[in-house]
C-alpha cells in the first residue's frame, strides 16, 4: 500500500466528497470530513518520511509511463506543502463543527463539507501532480468549490464577492490553460519534467514567451498578487469564517507553489530572469503590494477584511523572496508560506470564534471583547504579533530570512523598506488591539463567553505552533532548504 | 441507371437549394415576423428535405447511410416544423400581431411601406 | 448589449459555429461536445436562469474600458504567440512527433478501442477525465447548495404547478414522440463512444436534454415523480464514485490507480471493461448534474410565481 501513497493523498478526499452526499446527516458528515482530512494528513506524513529516506517518488496513473500518461511526482517541495495543506484543513475542520452549525442553515451543512473536501482535493491534486494539464483540472475543482463556500456566507454580499472571485478566477484559469496549450503546441508534451527538458530547444520562440506570460498572469491572479488582488478582500470578508480560515491558510500558498514550480521546474530560473525582467517586476509588485495592502488594512472597519488585506501584503513578502532569485530568497519564501498559513489560520479561526459569539465581524463590535473572551482574543493578538514579526513568533523567522536574503544580495534599500513595512503591520494590529482591549463595549456583550472548546483547542494548537515554530525552526527551515536545494539542483548553478 | 439516379438526385438537390435560397431571401425581405418565420421554415422543410432526398439517391444503395438520412429527414421534418410552430405561437402569445391580415387588407400598402 | 436574451442566443450561435470549426479541423469528438454542451445544454440553462432574473441588464456605473483593455491585450498576446507556431498541419510539428504517435500507433494494441480520442480520454489520461467529472460534480454541488428548495415550497406547490405548456398540444405530442428517441440516442452515444465520436459527456448531456424537454412540457411535478430531486442528488455522487471505484478496484487488484489492465486477465479486455465503466460513471454524473441544475432553477421560478 505504501507505493500508492501519492495517489491516496488525493483520492481519499476525492472519493470522500461524493460519499458525503450519501451520508446525509450533517453531524455525521462533519465527523467524516475530519477523519478524511486526518487520513490525508497521515498520508502526507508517510510521504514525507518516504521522500526523506528514498528521494523523489514517481507514481504512474493508469500504469502509463510519464509523457503519455499522467504522473504524480512527489519531491520535497510537494510534500512540504501537502503536509501544510492537509494539516491546516484538519485543524480547521475540527473548529468547523460548531462554527458551521451557527453560521449556516442546517440543510446546507452537508454541501459545505462536501465543498470543503472538494477544495481540499483540488489543492492536494495541484500539489501532487507533475502534469501541466492535470494542474488545470484540479485548479478548477478547488476554484469551483471555493466559489461555493464563499457564496454560502450569511451576508448577501457574499454572493457578489463570490461572483467577483468567479470572474477573476475564471480569467486566471483561462490564462493558465492558454499557457499550457501554447506550451503543448511547442513541445508536444504536458508532463512538467518532460516540458522542462524540451522547452530549452524552443524557448526563444515568441509562442513560448507568450505561454510564459499567460501562465504567469494567470497564476498571479490566483495568488492575488497586487494589483490583481481585488477579489480577495471581499471574498475573505464575506465567506463563512471557517472557509476564510482555510482559504487564507492554503489557497494562495498553493498558487505560490504553482508559481515556484513554473519558474523553477518548468521554465528554469535562467530563462525567467534572462528573457523577461521578472526579478524587477516581482520586486516592484511585491513591494507595492506590501505597502498598498498594509495601508488599506489600517483603514478597514471589518476585522476579516483587515486581515484579508494583510494577507495580500504577506503575499507581497513571498513574491519578494522569489524576486531575489537566490537560494536563500527561495528559502525565505517557502518558510513564509508555512508560517503565514499558521498565523492566518490562527487569526481567522479566532475571529471565527468571536463571530460565533457576537454574530458580527465589525471591528466596532469587538470593542471590550478582551475581557469577555480572553483566550480567543489573545490568539488574535499573538497572530497579529506574528504578522508584525516580533521575535519568538514565526513571523520573526520569516522576516529574518527575507532580510538576510535581501542583504546577501546587496538589496539593502529593499531590506529597509521591508522593515519599514513592519511598522504598517504594527499600526493595523495595534488598531485591533485598541478596539479589543481599550475601548468600552459598543453593543451588549454581557452574556458573551469564551468560544466553545471545540474551537478554542484548534485555535490554541495553531497559536502554540506559531510560537513553537518561531523557536524551533528545524522543520520549516530544514525542509525549505532541502526544497530550495533540489529546485536549484535541477538547473545547477546559483545566480 | 447510374445516370438516371444522378439526374434525379440532382433535380432534388437543385430544387432544394432553390428553396433554401428563396427562404433566405424571404427571411430578409418579408415585412413582418410571421411571414418571415414562414420563409425560414421553408428552408428547413422543403429546402433541407429535398436536399436530403437528393442525397439519398447519391448514397448508393441500402447501406448504413440511407437509413441515417431517412432518420435525419424524419427528425428535421418533425422538429423544425414544431419549432416554427412554437416560435410563432410564442410570438402571438407575447402580443405580436401579424401586420398583414385579412381584416386590414386596405392598409397593406402602408404597413409594408413602414418597414 | 443590454438585452440578455440576445446575449444568450449569440453565445449559443458562437458555440455552434465553433463546433463547426472543430468539425472542420477534424476534431469530431470536440465538435460533438461543443455542440451538445456549449450550444445545447448551456444555452438552455442560461435561458432558465434568465427566467429568474430580468431580461434586460441594469444600467451600470462601470465603464467597460478595463474589460476592453484586457480583451485587446489578451488578443494581442495570443496573436503574438501564434507568430512562431509551427504552421497548421505541419507533419513534423512537436505535437505530432512526441507524444501523439504512440497514441495513434499503439492504442489499438494496448487498449483495443478504435476511437483514439476515447482511449486517450478514458485510459491514457483517464485521471484528467476523473477530474473533469469531479468539476461537473462540484458545479452541481454549488448549485444544490446555493439554490436550496425548502420543504415548505415543495409542499405548497405540490399540486399547484401546472405545466406552462398545458395548451401546447402539438408540442406535447411531438415531444412525446421525440423524447424516447432522444433518450435512446443518448444511450447509443454513451455506449458507442468506443467506436465513434461520443462518450459519457455528450451522452449525459443529451439524456438530460430529453428529460428537461419533458419537464418543460409536462410540468415539474410530473417529471419529479420519476426523477426525484433527492435521488438525482445521489446519482450525481454515484457517477463519480463509480469512476473512482473502478480506479480503486484496479489498485486492489495490484495495479496502479485506474490501471484497467488488471481488471481482467487479458489487458485489452480489462481496458474495454474499464473504459465502459468509467464512461458510464461520467454519463451518470453529467446527466444528473444537468438535470439537477435545471430542476433547481425551475423550483426557483415556481417559488417566485406561487409565493405571492
Amino acid at each position: 500500500m505504501t507505493t500508492h501513497l501519492p495517489i491516496l493523498q488525493v483520492i481519499i478526499p476525492l472519493l470522500a466528497a461524493p460519499f458525503c452526499i450519501f451520508l446525509r446527516i450533517p453531524r455525521l458528515v462533519g465527523i467524516f470530513a475530519i477523519l478524511v482530512s486526518a487520513a490525508a494528513f497521515l498520508v502526507s506524513c508517510g510521504l514525507l518520511q518516504q521522500v526523506i529516506t528514498a528521494g523523489t517518488i514517481s507514481y504512474k496513473l493508469g500504469g502509463w509511463p510519464a509523457p503519455w500518461g499522467i504522473e504524480y511526482r512527489i519531491d520535497i517541495l510537494n510534500v512540504y506543502l501537502l503536509l501544510l495543506v492537509s494539516a491546516m484543513s484538519t485543524i480547521v475542520l475540527v473548529a468547523a463543527q460548531t462554527s458551521i452549525k451557527k453560521e449556516l442553515p442546517e440543510d446546507r451543512h452537508v454541501f459545505f463539507y462536501t465543498s470543503f473536501l472538494l477544495c481540499l482535493t483540488g489543492l492536494l491534486g495541484i500539489l501532487a501532480t507533475a502534469d501541466a494539464f492535470n494542474v488545470f483540472v484540479f485548479l478548477e475543482i478547488s476554484a469551483l468549490s471555493t466559489y461555493t463556500m464563499i457564496a454560502l456566507g450569511t451576508d448577501r454580499r457574499a454572493l457578489t464577492a463570490s461572483y467577483q472571485y468567479l470572474i477573476m478566477g475564471t480569467i486566471g484559469a483561462t490564462f493558465i490553460i492558454i499557457g499550457v496549450g501554447l506550451m503543448y503546441m511547442m513541445t508536444g508534451t504536458l508532463n512538467m519534467y518532460d516540458l522542462a527538458e524540451r522547452l530549452p530547444e524552443v524557448n526563444t520562440s515568441r509562442t513560448v514567451l507568450s505561454a510564459f506570460g499567460f501562465f504567469i498572469v494567470g497564476v498571479c491572479l490566483k495568488l492575488a498578487l497586487f494589483p490583481l488582488h481585488l477579489w480577495l478582500p471581499n471574498a475573505y470578508a464575506f465567506a463563512p469564517s471557517i472557509a476564510t480560515a482555510f482559504l487564507a491558510a492554503t489557497a494562495t500558498k498553493v498558487a505560490v507553489y504553482l508559481l515556484i514550480r513554473l519558474v523553477f521546474s518548468i521554465f528554469g530560473i535562467e530563462f525567467v530572469v534572462t528573457v523577461l525582467p521578472m526579478q524587477e517586476i516581482f520586486m516592484v509588485l511585491g513591494l507595492a503590494g506590501i505597502f498598498a495592502a498594509s495601508v488599506s488594512a489600517i483603514y478597514q472597519l471589518n476585522i476579516k477584511r483587515l486581515f484579508a488585506y494583510s494577507s495580500v501584503a504577506q503575499i507581497g513578502y513571498m513574491i519578494l523572496g522569489l524576486a531575489i532569485g537566490t537560494k536563500l530568497g527561495l528559502v525565505a519564501t517557502l518558510v513564509h508560506m508555512f508560517n503565514h498559513a499558521l498565523m492566518k489560520a490562527a487569526v481567522f479561526l479566532a475571529i471565527g470564534g468571536a463571530v460565533y459569539r457576537i454574530h458580527s465581524a465589525q471591528l466596532i463590535h469587538f470593542a471590550g471583547l478582551g475581557r469577555k473572551m480572553p483566550l480567543t482574543m489573545a490568539a488574535i493578538v499573538i497572530g497579529g504579533l506574528s504578522l508584525i514579526g516580533v521575535p519568538l513568533t514565526v513571523g520573526f523567522v520569516s522576516k529574518w530570512y527575507l532580510v538576510l536574503a535581501l542583504l546577501e544580495n546587496g538589496w539593502w534599500p529593499v531590506a529597509i523598506l521591508v522593515l519599514m513595512s513592519s511598522l504598517l503591520a504594527v499600526m493595523y494590529v495595534w488598531r485591533t488591539v485598541e478596539w479589543i482591549y481599550f475601548t468600552p463595549p459598543r453593543i451588549n456583550i454581557d452574556d458573551v463567553t469564551e468560544a466553545p472548546l471545540s474551537q478554542l483547542i484548534p485555535i490554541w494548537i495553531l497559536v502554540l505552533a506559531n510560537i513553537y515554530f518561531g523557536l524551533n525552526t528545524s522543520l520549516t527551515v530544514g525542509l525549505s532548504k532541502m526544497a530550495a536545494e533540489s529546485l536549484y539542483g535541477i538547473f545547477g548553478g546559483v545566480l | 441507371m447510374e445516370l438516371v439516379l444522378d439526374i434525379i438526385s440532382w433535380i432534388f438537390l437543385v430544387t432544394g437549394c432553390f428553396f433554401c435560397l428563396t427562404g433566405a431571401v424571404g427571411l430578409l425581405r418579408f415585412p413582418d415576423f410571421f411571414s418571415r418565420i414562414h420563409a425560414a421554415s421553408i428552408t428547413d422543410t422543403l429546402g433541407a428535405g429535398l436536399i436530403l432526398i437528393g442525397l439519398m439517391f447519391q448514397s448508393g444503395g441500402w447501406g448504413l447511410v440511407m437509413p441515417k438520412l431517412v432518420l435525419i429527414l424524419l427528425f428535421s421534418l418533425l422538429a423544425s416544423t414544431t419549432a416554427s410552430h412554437a416560435i410563432a405561437k410564442a410570438a402571438l402569445k407575447s402580443g405580436l400581431k401579424p401586420e398583414v391580415s385579412s381584416a386590414d387588407e386596405p392598409s397593406e400598402g402602408e404597413s409594408s411601406s413602414k418597414l | 448589449m443590454s438585452d440578455l436574451f440576445a446575449v444568450v442566443m449569440l453565445s449559443g450561435i458562437y458555440s455552434l459555429i465553433s463546433a463547426s470549426l472543430f468539425l472542420d479541423l477534424d476534431a469530431v469528438d470536440v465538435a460533438f461536445t461543443e455542440a451538445s454542451v456549449g450550444a445545447g445544454i448551456s444555452t438552455l440553462l442560461m435561458l432558465a436562469s434568465l427566467k429568474l432574473v430580468s431580461r434586460y441588464q441594469k444600467k451600470t456605473r462601470y465603464k467597460p474600458i478595463l474589460a476592453f483593455f484586457v480583451v485587446v491585450t489578451t488578443g494581442a498576446m495570443l496573436i503574438y504567440g501564434t507568430l512562431d507556431m509551427p504552421h497548421f498541419g505541419t507533419a513534423d510539428a512537436p505535437v505530432h512527433t512526441h507524444v501523439a504517435p504512440r497514441y495513434l500507433n499503439e492504442s489499438m494494441g494496448e487498449i483495443g478501442v478504435p476511437n483514439v480520442v476515447t482511449s486517450v480520454l478514458a485510459s491514457y489520461r483517464g485521471y484528467d477525465t476523473l477530474g473533469e467529472t469531479l468539476v461537473i460534480f462540484t458545479a452541481g454541488i454549488g448549485v444544490m447548495a446555493l439554490l436550496m428548495v425548502s420543504k415548505q415550497t415543495k409542499q405548497e406547490s405540490k399540486k399547484l404547478i401546472p405545466a406552462d405548456m398545458q395548451q401546447q398540444i402539438i408540442l406535447r405530442i411531438v415531444a412525446k414522440m421525440m423524447i424516447p428517441l432522444i433518450l435512446m440516442f443518448a444511450l447509443y452515444v454513451q455506449f458507442h463512444g468506443d467506436y465513434g465520436p461520443g462518450g459519457g459527456f455528450q451522452a449525459g448531456v443529451i439524456f438530460a436534454a430529453g428529460i428537461i424537454l419533458y419537464t418543460m412540457l409536462f410540468g415539474l411535478s410530473t417529471s419529479q415523480e420519476v426523477f426525484k430531486a433527492t435521488t438525482i442528488e445521489l446519482f450525481t455522487a454515484a457517477g463519480v464514485l463509480l469512476y473512482g471505484g473502478v480506479g480503486v478496484v484496479c489498485m486492489l487488484l495490484g495495479g496502479n490507480f485506474l490501471d484497467y489492465d488488471f481488471l481482467k486477465h487479458d489487458p485489452v479486455h480489462g481496458q474495454h471493461l474499464g473504459i465502459l465503466l468509467v464512461e458510464l460513471g461520467v454519463g451518470i454524473t453529467v446527466a444528473s448534474v444537468m438535470m439537477i441544475i435545471f430542476f433547481k432553477f425551475t423550483w426557483r421560478t415556481v417559488k417566485h410565481k406561487y409565493k405571492k
